[in-house]
């Protein structure tokens, strides 16, 4: 995410890999802004799944999406499960883009196996001029070359909140060891539910920690929210275990981690971070006799 | 709601206005949702839209399968409060921490009951349908991994 050294793109994981604007009969859904603009006029805000739903039937089109399927794609499960989330979810779509929501004609039922994404007419899914990309947060240069956030997010917290976030979580997933100290201060405290990191060589030493663990790891955020001194990410990685990981030996195998981490910022650092994680859940992807939790 | 009120809130508020102009105060929609644990209510649908679902450590949910997994909770601990530690809301999103402190006075999920003052902290990202003021989709991070070793 920082590219050239400097720049900063907006981590989009949200954004659809197709058009970001889905027209339909009853109304145009932007799928980076979640929102249904009906032809009334009414906006209804979608939900990030609702929105990624979408996306993956626009993707598949007339086509039998299996439910089970979309359980994977779109939920991020691992395994066919029970559960419920794909009709909860077409449900509530129903209502928000479907002028009948209890007959269906643009998100259709295919009983035994799964939904059915069906224009109305020759138009009614067809990609359209999305807005234009968000220009990309720029970082200038301090000492020794390092990234340092720009002056004029100094003059807006949430900016700085924001691009502080973001400027964090490009450090992390390129390895920027050397650049920690640009978003981080040195009194950083951390708190992971396998305790508390205490200043910033601490926090270096966990991280290292994991890149040996997960080496092809990448943070991919879900959600960020900002407020002027703080900024939420939930987050989640894929990656395949090669080094040993909070006492669990190498299990060359992949695992799912989805979290939620809140930093704290103050005088252009990051001070304090609070992070909640499956970790309990990793370590059974991971092939641990018994939940991590009961080691300790 | 008595517990809630007692507490030194850290809660940020930048976008409450713009939710109450809406007609949709979100610091009581999340005072409302703490006191459905803490008051053992039975009808969660004032606060939780009637097609919400969960995502949570221990798979998947709808409001009727939540509802089941925290009556569990409440017969495990029937002392079992909730309290909010921060709550961050940035338009139709809030990211909310809480903690919770509970004595395991019965079996939970297979394991016995050992008497244990238990404590445990968790933190929940809300997807709020302003309009209709209901959360509709909930993002649950409970720590588990510390949970369960107190039940041990």
């Amino acid at each position: 995410m920082i590219a050239g050294g400097c720049t900063v793109e907006y981590p989009s994981p949200m954004a659809p890999r197709r058009s970001p604007t889905l027209r339909l009969a009853t109304g145009t859904v932007d799928l980076v802004r979640q929102r249904f603009q009906r032809t009334d006029g009414a906006a209804v805000p979608l939900t990030a799944r609702e929105a990624r739903l979408l996306e993956h039937l626009a993707d598949h089109v007339g086509q039998d999406v299996d439910r089970d399927a979309l359980l994977v794609q779109v939920w991020g499960h691992r395994s066919v499960s029970l559960s419920r989330a794909v009709d909860t979810t077409v449900a509530r779509l129903r209502r928000k883009i479907e002028q009948e929501p209890t007959s269906p004609r643009l998100l259709l039922t295919v009983h035994g196996h799964g939904y059915r994404l069906v224009p109305d007419d020759a138009s009614a899914v067809a990609p359209v001029q999305g807005p234009p990309p968000r220009p990309p947060l720029r970082l200038p240069r301090g000492h020794h070359g390092r990234c340092i956030p720009p002056r004029h997010a100094m003059n807006d917290p949430t900016t700085e909140a924001r691009g502080l976030a973001l400027a964090y979580l490009s450090v992390l997933n390129e390895r920027r060891i050397d650049a920690f100290a640009d978003v981080l201060g040195d009194d950083l405290v951390s708190h992971l539910r396998v305790g508390d990191i205490v200043g910033l060589p601490a926090f270096v030493a966990v991280m290292e920690m994991c890149y040996d663990a997960f080496p092809g790891v990448i943070w991919e955020v879900d959600e960020l929210i900002v407020t002027h001194d703080r900024a939420v990410i939930r987050y989640h990685f894929d990656a395949v275990q090669r080094g040993a990981f909070l006492g669990i030996p190498a299990s060359h195998r992949m695992a799912h981690l989805e979290g939620v981490e809140v930093l704290h910022v103050r005088d252009g650092k990051v001070r304090e971070i609070w992070n909640y994680a499956d970790i309990m859940g990793l370590a059974a992807q991971l092939g641990a006799e018994r939940p991590l939790a009961l080691q300790m | 709601m008595t517990l809630l009120l007692a507490l030194p809130l850290l809660t940020v508020t930048d976008a409450n206005a713009h939710g109450r102009r809406h007609g949709c105060d979100v610091d009581d929609l999340l005072e409302d949702y703490l006191d459905l644990f803490n008051d053992r209510a039975t009808d969660w649908t004032h606060v939780l839209d009637e097609d919400y679902t969960v995502e949570s450590p221990y798979g998947t949910y709808d409001l009727a399968g939540w509802q089941a997994l925290t009556g569990g909770a409440w017969t495990a601990m029937p002392d079992v409060q909730w309290s909010l530690v921060r709550a961050v809301e940035s338009g139709d999103k809030v990211a909310l921490e809480y903690s919770f402190a509970g004595t395991f006075q019965a079996d939970f999920l297979g394991i016995p009951a050992n008497g244990a003052s238990i404590v445990g902290r968790g933190m929940e990202m809300h997807q709020i349908d302003r309009s209709a003021c209901r959360i509709v989709q909930t993002w649950n991070y409970s720590d588990a991994y510390g949970f369960f070793a107190q039940l041990q």
